[in-house]
C-alpha cells in the first residue's frame, strides 16, 4: 500500500485550486512526521492498528444482517477503500473510530470532548460526510473519491479546524 | 398518556433503537454512533428506506429488553443478542423532517422511521443528529470487554 505522495511545498488540490493557507500551513508543518506513520506501535505507528481494525470489521461484517437488521455485507472493495483512506490520513489527524455502515462500508467517526462529531462514509466513487460543529453549525456534503488524493480538502479543513487539538482525540504513544 | 398501540404517535413518546453490534456505540463517550441511525439501502423486500425502532413509552427496563429479546434476537437465525439501545423522542425524529410510522409486525410497538432523503449526505447528517440526541443504554450483562 503506497503512501500518498506529498511534497514539502504547497500542493494544489485535484481540482487545481490552491489549498487554503490555513490547511496548507498545517500540512507543511506536519509533513515531516508522515514517515513515522509506519513505525512500530511503540514509536507511534498508529496506522497499523487502524489497518488491523478495518480488517477485523470487514471479517465481522462479511455477511448481510451483521447489525441485526438488514445491513449489507462489507465487501473486499469496501475494505480496500477504507485501507486507502487510513493510509492517506494526514499525520495531524486525530485518531478516528472505524464504524461499519449499514450500506456495507467502513465509516470513520470523530467525537470531540466538546460534542463535535464528524462522520465520513466512503462509497464507490465518492465520500459522504456530515459534521456537527456547534449550535447552528453543521456541515454535510459529498466529494469525489480519488485514490491519488483520498482525503478531500473540505474534510481535512473540518478535521484541522475543529478536531485537531482535542486532547481526547490525540494519538497516544 | 401515550397509547403505544395507536397508529398515531405522540411527539413526546420514547422510541428505542436496539443495538446488536459493539461497533455502534462508544462506552468512552457514552454515545450511540452515527451509523446506528442510518437506514439501510432499499431492497426488493423493503423498497422504501426505513429504520426500525420500538415504541417503549410506559415500559419498564425489563420490558424493553424483553421486547428486543423476543422480537429482534429470537427472530434472527443467529440469535444475535441485544447489547444496548439508543433512546430518542419521537419529536426529535420529526425535527429532522423524518416520519415515524407504526408498523405493528412483528409487534404492536414496532415502528419505522421513514421519509429519508435521497441525498446521501443529508441522510448522513440526519443520522448524525439522531445519534447526538439519543441516550445510550447498555445492557447490564454486556461483557466489559465490549
Amino acid at each position: 500500500m503506497k503512501l500518498s505522495g506529498k511534497s514539502k511545498t504547497s500542493l494544489p488540490s485535484p481540482s487545481g485550486e490552491v489549498l487554503t493557507p490555513e490547511l496548507d500551513e498545517y500540512l507543511v508543518r506536519r509533513r515531516s512526521a508522515i514517515s513515522h506513520a509506519r513505525e512500530p506501535m511503540s514509536l507511534g505507528g498508529w496506522k497499523y492498528a487502524l489497518f488491523d481494525e478495518a480488517r477485523e470489521i470487514a471479517e465481522e461484517c462479511s455477511e448481510s444482517g451483521w447489525d441485526g437488521y438488514e445491513s449489507a455485507p462489507i465487501s473486499e472493495e469496501a475494505l480496500r477503500r477504507s485501507l486507502i483512506l487510513i493510509d492517506a490520513l494526514p499525520d495531524f489527524s486525530p485518531l478516528p473510530e472505524l464504524v461499519p455502515a449499514p450500506e456495507g462500508e467502513i465509516a470513520f467517526e470523530w467525537n470531540s470532548d466538546n460534542e463535535r462529531t464528524l462522520s465520513v462514509t466512503p462509497k464507490t466513487d465518492k465520500v459522504v460526510y456530515a459534521a456537527f460543529l456547534g449550535v447552528n453549525h453543521t456541515k454535510c456534503g459529498k466529494v469525489p473519491f480519488d485514490e491519488s488524493w483520498p482525503w478531500h480538502e473540505d474534510i481535512l479543513t473540518i478535521l484541522s479546524r475543529y478536531f485537531q487539538d482535542d486532547e481526547s482525540l490525540l494519538l497516544s504513544a | 398518556m401515550t397509547n403505544p398501540y395507536s397508529s398515531q404517535l405522540d411527539p413526546e413518546e420514547r422510541l428505542s433503537r436496539f443495538i446488536l453490534t459493539k461497533r455502534h456505540f462508544s462506552r468512552m463517550h457514552q454515545k450511540v454512533k452515527v451509523q446506528a441511525f442510518k437506514p439501510h439501502d432499499p431492497s426488493s423486500e423493503h423498497p422504501e428506506r426505513q429504520h426500525s425502532v420500538y415504541r417503549t413509552d410506559d415500559c419498564s427496563e425489563e420490558e424493553i429488553w424483553s421486547l428486543g429479546d423476543e422480537y429482534v434476537t429470537r427472530l434472527r437465525p443467529d440469535h444475535k443478542p441485544i447489547l444496548g439501545r439508543g433512546d430518542i423522542k419521537c419529536k426529535e425524529v420529526l425535527e429532522q423532517d423524518l416520519l415515524v410510522v407504526s408498523a405493528p409486525v412483528p409487534h404492536p410497538r414496532h415502528a419505522n422511521i421513514v421519509n429519508w432523503p435521497e441525498d446521501e449526505s443529508l441522510r448522513e447528517a440526519k443520522a448524525l443528529e439522531l445519534s447526538r440526541k439519543a441516550q445510550l443504554h447498555l445492557r447490564q450483562e454486556t461483557s466489559p470487554g465490549i
